[in-house]
């Protein structure tokens, strides 16, 4: 059904942008709450399309603009994703207006905040791909400026990093919706049809849209600019980042695999066939990505950087969740449910954790975990909020991560169980290892930062967060216990999405109760925490993170390496350029000084004076020309110094003004090599036509030749 | 005004006098600056006014054809068989339409920027009596005619580029006077070829060379149109005059002249691809893969000669090469989508480079100098001109909701549609490089440290100069959102190719 | 059809008379130009008042003296005599206005504007000659007369031309004198006749030689390489005079004579069958080429003029020597076209003299400003010169590209382009210069009194001749035009085999 709403909500943050340079006047903190006003109202909006997308489950709205029209439809996924971005976005701008320093650069925080706010509600209520191309592209440029927002050279090089693969992932997405469009698709959640001829033409495309989207989710590989991104950002930022913008790209993968390339119930064996690989590189994708992630996160001290690895390996577990639910198709139901349930929940949880360890560092100034400790005591508030979400990503029993992995882990035997594929009991096994090392790196994360003693001096001035803050981060631990809880909540909600996925909606409720109290699920979250202890104190026992894995090891560091040389190679021959530039201006720098010299001593300009003079210039000519750079400036430099000395002649009344006379003057003053030097350059002036015609011409010639010779 | 004389290809051709008008207003303009003993005041009213007049009968032109009636008029016979005659079809009218209105936003820009002199009015009357010749390429009903005015405007233009008489302007001067006459005389050629084979002159749609003559002679012919006009559109290895003539060049003329002249290249190949050849006959000839072939390695070796660059100008002349190869690349590949994505593209990189010319003559101006490692920070002091500047280079990249992500999506579906991966790949490629010449430059202007320069270079330009900056920038947002509407280049574009190929 | 008329004798008599009347009454200078316009302005007239006959076909003919049957001494103003006249008769007209601004105070005027007028009359006499006999009769006259113009300075260097000059000349009327005799043997006429008057019976040698004899005769006049030594030399002559001969007449006169040679004396028909014509074609286009090379390294003005006038003549030559229609018509049409865009440069680059005594290329920096109108028309002529559309030489170009193309001789194509090139190669540095860059000292001042750059007597030349290569360019087939008439003279080359363009 049409209905403007999409549309509306989408321009809430754009119409509080003008405001912010009125609101700057009311000072600093004004423009936050303006921010937070709008991310708030942008959520009120959202929430207020609720009913209408549960009655019709999908409102779909065009806007001429564009390509003739952008198209805009908000069905259940989108909602879901639209309701929890709001929501986290209007917590973190809360929290934000304590947070930002007074750099003078808070305007364009706000601005960037709420432009990327935009571009996100573009995203989750794109109707079709090239809208939702619009959106991402816009996204990842104005999220460019979060990246770069503290300055200095840390955030220089992350910035680069993340322009360029944001830059190389957008125009795989673009290519990926050029060839949609031309095989007739675009409609998002519309199987793309496939006539025969073109299976390699659309796998390319999956494939490109699938990789395209994967930059932003961080996928193994292309991941690389994320922890550096993330910490370079400011806490706020970074939450937004790492709970959110990367959720744009599992949500374009999400559409991608669940939509365009699905095998709808009516599908032709062939697309079957294609969905089915699809899925099955996706859920590969996932598993490694999931456990590489939570490998690197393992060894990091830097806060953040722990944070934004585990964001990593979460993005796995939803890519393991989408590549499930495609594989199982029509019965996938239970993949997707866990799916978004897990996107919501890592939202509310990494978000609240960068929050709550942004609070620290805000306090502190500190974000080496090893200098840190014993910081319950000082910031007792902070240090319950953060547990509280790190029991939720951990998986502990009645918060909310428990309940999406274990229906995703659900999700995943039974897929298994469906073709008992070994590679399927494989990703079952790395999910579960996940787990633990999840556990294991976030227990490493609170001992270290909160528990024991201080392990360096934080000075006196270590205060708890202000109570903005703590709303901001209290409400979003409110949200992760309830979903814990209550998880039925969001069955309505995921019930609407599944039906734009083609699967029977009945089961959700189960699939999301099913957990709780679930003897089974109960035992593996159990083991996987009690590992997890069991690893990170015994890490911590042997020192094991404190050995770091040989830098050759990180891809990052390759790539980085490759684009060093390369840039200093550029440098090297740039270099080379401005020396011999240098040297060509001292030389005539020193020409010029004599001449001035010559033409300032009174009274006159002897003719032999002037005659050596040119001597000179010529000789440097001769010296020099024998690199083209530098022979051009000289031969300027002579002009222009002949035209000087030429009026300089005048005045003596010598008729040497032309280049031609420079002959007889050099004869008059003998001189055999100054005759030579002076043949040679009207030799330069007579050439200059046969240099520019002639030469020209006998190509041209040559040209002409050989074709009419073609021609008979 | 008009009374319908005959019908081409279901659009009727009617005689008018509009295409002469426009093309005669800007000499208006010439005359007042050369003869007229004008005050300072009343000479730029002489000038500005017919410009304006010019844009709008353009406008109204392109009114005219969008409601399918094609303006005529005949100019002279020089012999019974040889005459001038002006006939606007769509793409004519698109293109006319551009040069009118960058003209005249490069006119308003030079008022600031020029300096008072003897060589002020100079300027103007070159820079006008330009502008009138390239109008009437755009308008040219015929290979004579196209060929009178390229040469007219390609010799006028020799006054504009050596205009600040600097030794490396005159230098460049040179070189470009060389390689235009050089290309003109190809373009003699060619056409004394094609009269020869044909008898005619006149452009026809889909083509008036028939194929039963001598394939020799129309590759030669072929060829040597290519080669000559390829000069002009800067199709490498022939574009050695356009980074030397564009840093000599004035800024505002730098815009018209990367804009719409160098354009005015790959519109003559377009016209002789297809109102000349005809698509059937280019592609029995079997051309049109060496063409890709050029064009494609045009796209690319302009795009990385750009990546070093260190004068501004000079970069951006690279850029312009590279796009320009563009418009090549989508002739030679013959399909209607991609040539309407072509057209598209000829306006929206007009307005896009104007606008980019048109901020380093701002930072020129403010004396932030040349080269773009002294633009450091310069973005704090001029921020209206750095976002201009901005917008212009994402425009360039192709983000949307740009005007040049419009241009480059339709080549790319273009291209799909004739199965041209090659030409999709230069085309994204051409893109990305795009983004790695300009970006750096939006990077040092406003994240690098404020340089030395920091101190000389400090204010906004006076409104002369930014408002046809803005007002550049702010068409990039306009073409990109309103791309379809009716009028607009994609909707001319969408009859050109109509007529061309038939259905489009 | 012939017409028996007085008016082709009484054309070159005229100015003959004016001659003697200049001689006779000349010390006083209004009698001197009273006679000389008059003679020019009833010349004309006499050409002009057959014109409307000679588009309909009408040939005038005047048999004066008839020693023997075929040999004798006759006027026949065909559509080829009669063009040529006009160009000549119209431009003596500007020439007499700016020769007299021109000599102003100079010495010996009544000498000058005597052979001055006698030249025209013999050029005239060249025009409208009926058979080689006649012809050869004017062109020598022509010869002697022209020597008294060139070394009219009288210093040493004018001496020395003025020999060299007629040597080369002298020797070349021998050739063709001889040319003449053995074609009388062969053919038993003298009396020019479009299809031809020799035939294949009389042998290929025989024909060779007479071929080579007549184009190696009128060829020097045509200065077609490598007989073109004396033309540069000849260049110290005062402007009018290079302006008139050495642009106009004397040169012309020999591109005519070739010109009808290959016409009249030999016929398309017979040429093609011998090939003669191929070996001069080629020769024609290596004139044009290297003249113009040459001409590029000249700082001189008017030796740079001068080897632009070598290579564009053997345009004439070559147009001539292609043997078909379109190409003919190039040939014809070229007299015109470069007469008159000749002869604006020489008359600008003598007003330049006269009022700056700048005589070198280098010399004449930032004159634009100084001598708006004349350098304008300048460019109109080197725009000309280019082949630049709406004007006269692109005409030239496109008529003979295309008969090359007709004759399947590719390369001519490749030559005229080159030649244009080349032609924008020594002009354009020119209009540079004039233009774009600053003058090296202040020019002098207009004298007081004066709103023009220069003599009115010599701008109003120079601006209706610019003019005139603009009308030529635009309007080249109008009737009346050059162009019209040439397409009757072509009509009647090729009209024995029914070929018309």
């Amino acid at each position: 059904m049409t209905h403007v709403g999409p549309v509306l909500v989408l321009l809430v943050p754009l119409a509080a942008v003008p405001l912010l340079w009125v609101v700057e006047r009311l000072g600093r903190k004004a423009m936050g709450a303006l921010v937070a006003a709008a991310a708030a109202a942008s959520f009120a909006g959202v929430a207020s399309l609720l009913p209408a997308v549960l009655a019709h489950g999908r409102l779909t709205m065009s806007v001429p603009a564009v390509l003739g029209e952008l198209g805009f439809a908000l069905d259940g996924v989108g909602l879901t994703f639209a309701l929890v971005t709001t929501f986290v976005w209007s917590c973190a701008s809360l929290y934000a207006i304590d947070y930002l320093h007074h750099d003078g650069k808070e305007r364009r925080y706000h601005l960037t905040s709420l432009l990327t706010l935009a571009a996100m509600i573009g995203i989750v209520v794109a109707g079709d791909l090239i809208t939702l191309y619009v959106f991402f592209e816009w996204l990842g440029l104005a999220a460019y400026l979060f990246v770069v927002h503290v300055g200095g050279k840390a955030a220089e090089r992350a910035g680069l990093k993340y322009l360029v693969l944001t830059l190389l992932g957008g125009f795989a997405v673009l290519t990926g919706a050029l060839i949609v469009q031309g095989l007739g698709g675009g409609e998002l959640g519309v199987a793309l049809a496939l006539e025969p001829g073109r299976e390699t033409m659309r796998m390319v495309a999956a494939a490109l849209l699938v990789l395209g989207f994967g930059v932003k989710a961080g996928v193994l590989g292309l991941h690389i600019w994320l922890p550096d991104a993330h910490t370079a950002a400011p806490a706020p930022a970074s939450a937004l980042l790492s709970g959110l913008m990367i959720k744009a790209g599992a949500y374009g993968i999400l559409r991608t695999v669940g939509g365009l390339f699905a095998g709808g119930p009516d599908a032709s064996p062939a697309v079957w066939l294609q969905a089915e690989t699809i899925a099955l590189a996706v859920l590969g994708l996932g598993s490694v990505t999931m456990f590489a992630g939570v490998v690197m996160a393992l060894w990091q001290f830097e806060a953040k950087r722990l944070l934004a690895y585990s964001s990593v390996s979460q993005m796995g577990f939803i890519l393991v969740g989408i590549g499930s639910a495609a594989y199982l198709g029509e019965s996938g139901g239970i993949g997707w449910t866990g799916t978004l349930m897990h996107v919501v929940n890592h939202a509310l949880f990494k978000g609240l954790l960068f929050l709550g360890l942004g609070a620290v560092i805000h306090a502190t100034g500190v974000g080496d975990m090893r200098r840190l400790g014993g910081l319950w005591r000082r910031m007792p508030w902070t240090f319950a909020l953060v547990l509280i979400a790190v029991g939720g990503i951990a998986g502990v029993p009645g918060l909310n991560g428990f309940v999406s992995k274990s229906v995703l882990h659900h999700a995943l035997e039974y897929a298994e169980g469906h073709h008992h594929l070994a590679a399927l009991a494989w990703a079952e096994r790395v999910f579960t290892l996940t787990t633990i090392g999840t556990a294991a790196a976030l227990i490493k994360l609170v001992s270290l930062t909160f528990l024991g003693v201080p392990r360096a001096d934080l000075g006196g001035h270590v205060h708890e967060a202000s109570w903005r803050m703590r709303t901001a981060m209290a409400a979003m631990a409110a949200a992760v216990v309830t979903l814990g809880l209550r998880p039925q909540l969001l069955a309505p909600l995921i019930a609407t999405a599944l039906e734009a996925f083609g699967t029977p909606a009945g089961g959700v409720e189960r699939y999301l109760t099913s957990p709780i109290g679930h003897a089974g699920d109960l035992r593996a979250a159990a083991t996987a925490l009690s590992l997890g202890v069991v690893v990170a104190w015994a890490a911590a026992r042997w020192h094991v993170f404190d050995r770091q894995p040989p830098m050759w090891l990180s891809l990052d560091r390759l790539i980085a390496a490759a684009i060093a040389a390369g840039s200093a190679a550029v440098r090297w021959v740039a270099a080379e350029r401005d020396a011999l530039e240098a040297s060509a201006r001292r030389l005539l720098a020193h020409e010029r000084e004599v001449l001035m010299a010559a033409t300032t001593r009174p009274p006159v300009v002897t003719r032999r004076m002037w005659v050596r003079l040119r001597v000179r210039v010529l000789a440097l000519a001769e010296r020099l020309s024998l690199h083209w750079q530098v022979a051009e400036r000289v031969t300027r430099e002579i002009g222009r110094r002949l035209d000087e000395s030429r009026r300089l002649d005048e005045s003596q009344q010598l008729q040497v003004g032309v280049v031609r006379d420079l002959g007889d003057v050099a004869k008059a003053a003998g001189g055999e090599e100054l005759a030579l030097m002076a043949r040679r350059r009207i030799q330069r002036e007579t050439r200059d036509l046969s240099l520019n015609v002639g030469v020209l011409f006998v190509v041209w010639l040559l040209f002409l030749g050989t074709l009419w010779v073609a021609a008979g | 005004m008009t009374s319908a004389v005959g019908l081409v290809g279901g659009l009727g051709v009617v005689s008018s006098w509009w295409p002469g008008v426009a093309v005669a207003l800007p000499l208006v303009g010439v005359v007042a600056v050369s003869v007229g003993r004008l005050s300072e005041r009343w000479r730029v009213v002489a000038l500005v006014a017919p410009a304006v007049a010019a844009l709008a009968v353009a406008l109204a032109i392109v009114g005219d054809v969008v409601a399918g009636r094609l303006p005529e008029l005949f100019v002279l016979h020089m012999t019974p068989t040889l005459w001038m005659v002006l006939r606007v079809d769509a793409p004519g009218a698109l293109y006319g339409a551009t040069v009118a209105a960058l003209g005249l936003l490069a006119l308003v820009f030079s008022f600031g920027y020029v300096h008072r002199g003897p060589r002020w009015s100079r300027y103007f009357a070159f820079l006008m009596a330009s502008l009138s010749c390239t109008l009437g390429v755009a308008y040219a009903g015929n290979l004579l005619t196209f060929l009178i005015f390229y040469e007219a405007f390609s010799v006028l233009t020799y006054a504009l580029v050596v205009h600040e008489q600097t030794p490396e302007a005159i230098r460049a001067g040179a070189k470009y006077i060389a390689y235009i006459l050089v290309g003109g005389s190809l373009v003699l050629a060619g056409i004394l070829l094609t009269y020869f084979l044909a008898g005619d002159l006149t452009f026809v749609a889909g083509g008036f060379l028939a194929a039963d003559v001598s394939r020799g002679q129309l590759l030669a012919a072929f060829w040597c149109f290519v080669a000559g006009f390829g000069v002009k559109a800067a199709l490498v290895p022939l574009h050695g005059w356009v980074p030397d003539a564009h840093p000599a060049a004035p800024a505002p003329f730098s815009a018209v002249l990367s804009g719409v002249m160098v354009a005015a290249g790959a519109f003559g190949i377009m016209r002789v691809a297809l109102d000349v050849f005809g698509a059937d006959l280019v592609r029995a000839l079997g051309v049109a893969s060496w063409l890709t072939a050029i064009a494609a390695v045009t796209v690319l070796v302009g795009a990385l000669l750009a990546i070093g660059q260190d004068d501004l100008k000079r970069r951006l002349a690279y850029s312009t090469i590279s796009q320009m190869g563009y418009l090549t690349l989508a002739v030679s590949l013959l399909g209607s989508g991609v040539m309407a994505g072509a057209l598209v593209h000829l306006v929206h990189h007009a307005f896009l480079k104007g606008t980019l010319f048109f901020c380093a003559g701002l930072w020129i101006h403010a004396g932030g100098g040349r080269r773009v490692g002294e633009l450091r920070g310069i973005g704090a002091r001029m921020p209206l001109t750095a976002a201009a500047f901005t917008l212009a280079v994402l425009g360039m990249i192709g983000v949307p909701p740009l005007s040049g992500f419009v241009s480059k999506w339709w080549l790319g579906v273009g291209m799909l549609e004739v199965d041209a991966g090659i030409g999709l790949a230069v085309l994204l490629a051409g893109a990305l490089l795009a983004a790695a010449y300009l970006l750096p430059v939006v990077y040092v202007v406003y994240f690098a440290p404020a340089g030395p320069t920091a101190g000389r270079s400090g204010r906004e330009a006076p409104a002369t100069m930014l408002a046809p900056t803005l007002v550049a920038a702010a068409l990039t947002i306009v073409f990109g959102l309103g791309s379809h509407y009716g009028g607009f280049p994609l909707d001319l574009a969408q009859l050109a190719v109509a007529a061309w190929f038939g259905g489009g | 059809m012939e017409v028996v008329d007085v008016r082709p004798i009484l054309a070159p008599f005229v100015s003959f008379l004016c001659a003697g009347l200049v001689f006779g009454f000349g010390r006083s200078i209004f009698w001197r130009r009273f006679f000389t316009f008059l003679a020019a302005f009833i010349k004309m007239a006499l050409v002009l008042s057959m014109l409307p006959g000679t588009l309909q076909g009408v040939v005038y003919v005047y048999q004066f003296v008839e020693f023997t049957p075929g040999i004798g001494i006759g006027f026949r103003a065909d559509a080829y005599g009669m063009f040529f006249s006009l160009v000549s008769s119209t431009l003596w007209v500007f020439t007499t206005i700016y020769a007299i601004g021109y000599m102003q105070g100079d010495r010996d005027r009544v000498r000058f504007f005597g052979f001055f007028a006698l030249c025209v009359s013999t050029t005239v006499g060249v025009a409208f000659a009926e058979n080689l006999l006649t012809f050869f009769l004017f062109y020598e006259t022509l010869t002697i007369c022209t020597y008294p113009l060139v070394v009219h300075a009288e210093t040493r260097e004018a001496l020395r031309a003025g020999r060299i000059y007629l040597t080369y000349t002298l020797i070349g009327g021998g050739f063709a004198l001889v040319g003449a005799v053995m074609t009388l043997n062969a053919a038993g006429t003298l009396t020019f006749a479009a299809p031809g008057i020799l035939g294949l019976e009389s042998g290929v040698g025989t024909l060779a030689v007479i071929f080579l004899c007549l184009i190696i005769g009128f060829g020097v006049k045509a200065a077609v390489m490598p007989l073109h030594g004396w033309l540069p030399i000849a260049m110290v002559a005062p402007t009018p005079v290079s302006a008139l001969l050495h642009a106009v007449a004397v040169v012309k006169v020999g591109a005519f004579g070739v010109t009808r040679v290959i016409y009249n004396v030999f016929g398309v028909e017979l040429l093609q069958q011998l090939g003669f014509a191929t070996p001069l074609a080629l020769l024609a286009g290596f004139t044009i080429v290297a003249a113009s090379t040459i001409a590029l390294t000249q700082d001189h003005l008017k030796r740079r003029l001068a080897y632009s006038t070598i290579s564009q003549l053997s345009y004439i030559v070559l147009g001539a020597a292609l043997l078909t229609p379109l190409a003919a018509t190039a040939a014809v049409l070229h007299i015109a076209n470069q007469a008159f865009a000749k002869i604006t440069m020489f008359f600008v680059v003598g007003a330049i003299t006269r009022t700056t005594g700048k005589k070198y290329v280098s010399e004449i920096d930032g004159i634009g400003a100084r001598m708006p109108w004349s350098m304008a028309a300048f460019t109109i002529a080197s725009l000309s010169f280019v082949g630049v559309p709406l004007t006269a030489g692109f005409i030239t170009k496109w008529y003979l590209a295309l008969g090359a193309l007709e004759a399947d001789a590719w390369w001519f194509v490749l030559v005229l382009i080159a030649s244009s090139l080349l032609n924008a190669g020594y002009f354009f540095p020119i209009l540079h210069r004039a233009y774009f860059r600053p003058a090296k000292e202040p020019w002098p001042p207009l004298e007081p009194g004066r709103h023009f750059e220069t003599p009115k007597t010599l701008l109003i030349p120079i601006v209706i001749c610019a003019a005139y290569v603009l009308l030529l360019g635009v309007t080249a087939e109008v009737p009346g035009m050059p162009g019209s008439v040439a397409q009757v003279a072509v009509e009647s080359f090729f009209a024995p085999r029914g070929v018309g363009p």
